[in-house]
């Protein structure tokens, strides 16, 4: 006579070695950290570094906020010239362009055609 | 290599604090009830022998989370019967997890103690298999670490009527069976 206890585990007692096998697999795999362990392991290894490379990149961060936009304004606005120095350049520019084309300077009166009163003096009724 | 008999403390302490060999003494110690458990469960090897794994594994990984220490095999079976549950889903998803079949009202299980004689025995496996996977968690858990009535309640997350009736009725249907058989 048997227990029922004795019957299962005899029928399973074949698979011994290949539970022994599993036992190994279980115990190597605890010896070996996870996957977020070594993650961990690895970013408290670099933690000097990061704080280091952080503090690069503030330093960084606040002289290229500090340079940029406000002080490009004041440069730009420094190169505009006046309204007048601009409107004298744009007049000269314009005199050239007529010595070259031969056309009269814009100073002198442009010829103008007779007046229509004066046109009509000249015609005689016949 | 530390061994650990029945009748002894499991070095469950000494687990805790990371102890190699106290884990391969664990590990030794129901790799065969729970590898037994498992197969009766879903009857496929590879599958068990994963199972088998996964909740050493997981054992060792959450070994925080378990209260009291003398109820390490109890806990430890509970991991492997979530798998057990994990795979029926994955392999049978019509069917309701097999925690949740068959409710019979509550009876106190009979002082029985059943013993199987030589020839009987290819019968009793076959009676064990025709159970209903509720029914035959209970009896294994029974059968094979003598669990109490509310750790084989906490392994299989029912109420603990509910698993007195299912060992009542399991254990009757097989002294039924077997008396049946050895006619």
């Amino acid at each position: 006579m048997k227990t029922p206890k004795e019957i299962l585990l005899q029928r399973h007692e074949a698979v011994e070695p290949k539970l022994d096998a599993v036992r190994q697999n279980a115990l190597s795999a605890l010896a070996r950290p996870s996957l977020a362990q070594s993650w961990r392991g690895f970013i408290f290894s670099i933690r000097w570094h990061l704080a280091g490379l952080s503090a690069v990149w503030m330093v960084v961060l606040l002289l290229s906020l500090d340079s940029t936009p406000g002080s490009t304004l004041v440069i730009a606005r420094d190169k505009i010239p006046s309204a007048r120095v601009l409107l004298a350049s744009l007049l000269k520019n314009r005199r050239e362009l007529m010595e070259l084309t031969g056309t009269p300077p814009a100073g002198e009166p442009v010829a103008l055609p007779p007046r229509r009163s004066e046109n009509q003096s000249s015609i005689e009724v016949v | 290599m530390l061994v650990v008999r029945e009748h002894q403390q499991l070095p469950v302490r000494e687990a805790r604090a990371g102890d190699a060999a106290a884990w391969n003494a664990l590990f030794k110690r129901y790799q065969l009830p729970l590898y037994t458990y498992v197969f009766e469960l879903i009857h496929h090897e590879q599958a068990s022998l994963d199972i088998v794994q996964e909740s050493f594994i997981n054992a060792a990984r959450h070994i925080g989370a378990l209260r009291e220490n003398d109820k390490f095999g109890s806990w430890l079976f509970g991991i492997a019967h979530q798998k057990c549950a994990q795979h029926w889903r994955r392999q049978r998803p019509e069917n309701v997890p097999i925690d949740e079949q068959n409710n019979f009202p509550d009876a106190e299980p009979g002082p029985v103690e059943i013993l199987v004689r030589e020839e009987q025995e290819a019968a009793f496996m076959k009676i064990l298999d025709h159970l209903s996977p509720p029914h035959r968690a209970v009896l294994l858990l029974h059968f094979v670490e003598d669990f109490s009535i509310e750790e084989i309640a906490a392994i299989t997350g029912a109420r603990a009527g509910t698993v007195k009736s299912r060992l009542h009725y399991a254990k009757d249907a097989l002294r039924k069976l077997l008396t049946k058989e050895s006619k």
